[in-house]
């Protein structure tokens, strides 16, 4: 039993997963890949782009076809799901100005998910969502092109919330904000995690914002699975791989002789 | 510091919209020397405006004024279309950010870089095509007779920016202004692509105006860093001493930055102090 029960702390169990991309003769995205994600943990996934981070969480999210085992809160789940197995996981994406519909107000967004959900006391959902991620009752009534991108973002992270998913996914979520407005949504993630226990799977090319996040971090590197770093490791510059090392040295900014040395891997 | 190249004194660009209005750079000055100068900011704080205005590319709706744009013994401002036309490209070039959208999609790479010498520099189809070839193994592209020959859709955001950088540089131009050049590309590329345009610009004495808004990254890359705020100058600074930065504001983007060395804590957030729409750093 033993087994059993360290399995159950586990929200997210990806066993030897592989994507292709337009059948088994096409771009193999991601090969043989496992990881785990712990009930109210945050993983981080960080590579280059084409290394299949975004492509592992658009399985999870159940919009991708794959082969392997994935294991949603104790549940094997494939693209077909329950509309609970759809409820359990919601997705914030980059582009906050791409994601929501221009001609719909915020209300149209919030009370979509509930709808179709048939969820109950939705006007008191969408003010309590809309106050959970700092934002006034009033935005209700604002179209997209009538907020900054940070407000838009904060929607689209209230839209995600307001089913009550256990697990977020996070797909390079602050890549497209200011520095500042970065820090005041870096912030609102950790405190919807303290209030709501969720648990976070966070893909981002931008190590700082990983290492800030998350205790664990997974490296990938085209479509295979790198190494597992701590964010000690990343604070104290310990990584196994060489591959890995170079990432951690590219982002510390312009040094002549470290790029003379850098290498394609 | 010597003769600047170019020297721009009481900047203002503003824009009309339906709805009034709008100023997007409020009377900046600076100069430029043959250096790396970059122009950090957050977006809306008019760095990229006051990069287009140089080579008068904004829109009709903008109104671009100012006591002095000088460049080679001439006011930029004063320039006819025709005049304006034999700068651009030439004397002062551009890359933005993505490759994608400066590159024409239906025509061969090489084709377009060889454009750049028969327009010119007036030299024969066949001239040009060897000094397209050239430059392409200048920007470090190993295989440089294939990506001649491919179009832009079949190329990477690292191999599309160095095949800009062939096109702005080609003709030696004093002024090389660049726009986020390296915000759409990987770690790794991002810093080979700093390091081939630094060593481009430097042998050829090129200004070089280096717009992001990456404050760190600038700081390890540019000479000198102007810091905008709201279309105005807040700070202008050394880039090896961005670590004492006065202004509030500069240090303020600096603290927001997530630092791994504190994880798991709440990030500073940057409070806007209203009196900065206000101020302005007064250069001479």
């Amino acid at each position: 039993m033993a087994g059993r029960t360290s399995e159950n702390k586990m929200i997210v169990t990806v066993k030897e997963l592989d994507v292709h991309f337009g059948g088994e003769g096409g771009f193999h995205a991601v090969k043989d890949l496992s990881f785990d994600l712990a009930k109210g943990g945050t993983l981080g996934i960080v590579g280059e782009s084409g290394s299949g981070k975004s492509t592992v969480l658009r399985v999870l999210g159940g919009l991708k076809s794959f082969a392997g085992n994935v294991t949603l809160a104790g549940r094997q789940v494939g693209m077909k799901r329950t509309m609970d197995q759809r409820r359990l996981v919601q997705m914030v994406f980059q582009d906050p100005y791409a994601s929501l519909h221009p001609r719909r107000t915020v209300n149209d967004a919030l009370q979509e998910p509930l709808d179709i959900h048939r969820m109950d006391s939705k006007e008191s959902r969408i003010c309590e969502t809309l106050a959970q991620v700092g934002l006034p009752v009033h935005f209700r009534f604002k179209f997209p092109h009538q907020m900054s991108g940070g407000q838009r973002q904060r929607i689209a992270i209230a839209r995600a919330l307001i089913l009550e998913p256990r697990i977020v996914l996070l797909d390079e979520p602050t890549s497209a904000l200011d520095l500042s407005v970065q820090a005041e949504i870096l912030n609102l993630f950790r405190a919807l995690q303290r209030e709501r226990h969720l648990s976070y799977l966070i893909v981002s090319h931008d190590l700082a914002v990983t290492a800030h996040l998350c205790s664990e971090i997974l490296v990938m590197h085209h479509g295979r699975y790198v190494e597992t770093l701590t964010d000690e490791c990343i604070r104290n510059d310990q990584a196994e791989d060489d591959y890995t090392r170079q990432l951690l040295a590219a982002s510390k900014g312009f040094d002549r002789d470290f790029i003379a040395g850098i290498k394609d891997f | 510091m010597t003769e600047p190249i170019l020297s721009v004194r009481n900047l203002r660009i503003s824009f009309d919209t339906p709805t009034g209005k709008l100023d997007a750079v409020r009377g900046i000055s600076f100069d430029l020397g043959h250096e790396r100068l970059g122009i950090v900011g957050e977006s809306g704080s008019g760095k990229s405006q006051t990069g287009r205005s140089i080579l008068r590319l904004l829109p009709e709706n903008a109104t671009v004024t100012a006591d002095r744009m000088q460049f080679e013994g001439r006011d930029l401002l004063d320039l006819n279309r025709k005049e304006m036309n034999q700068i651009r490209g030439k004397s002062i070039t551009m890359i933005m950010q993505d490759p994608k959208y400066s590159l024409n999609p239906v025509i061969r790479v090489g084709d377009q870089i060889a454009e750049v010498f028969i327009a010119r520099l007036g030299l024969s189809k066949s001239h040009a095509r060897t000094n397209a070839l050239e430059w392409l193994e200048k920007t470090k592209i190993r295989n440089a007779e294939q990506v001649f020959n491919q179009y832009p859709h079949e190329l990477s955001g690292g191999m599309g920016q160095r095949v800009m950088i062939a096109m702005m540089l080609s003709c030696n131009p004093r002024i090389l202004i660049a726009d986020e050049p390296t915000s759409a590309l990987d770690v790794a590329v991002q810093l080979q692509i700093l390091l081939l345009l630094d060593n481009l610009v430097s042998e050829r004495k090129t200004g070089l105006i280096f717009i992001s808004h990456d404050l760190e990254l600038v700081a390890t890359f540019c000479d000198r860093i102007l810091v905008m705020y709201a279309g105005q100058i807040m700070e202008v600074l050394d880039a090896r001493n961005l670590s004492e930065a006065k202004h509030p504001y500069t240090r303020g983007l600096q603290a927001c930055r997530p630092d791994p060395a504190s994880s798991h804590e709440d990030i500073p957030v940057l409070s806007r102090d209203p009196a900065w729409l206000e101020e302005q750093v007064k250069t001479k």
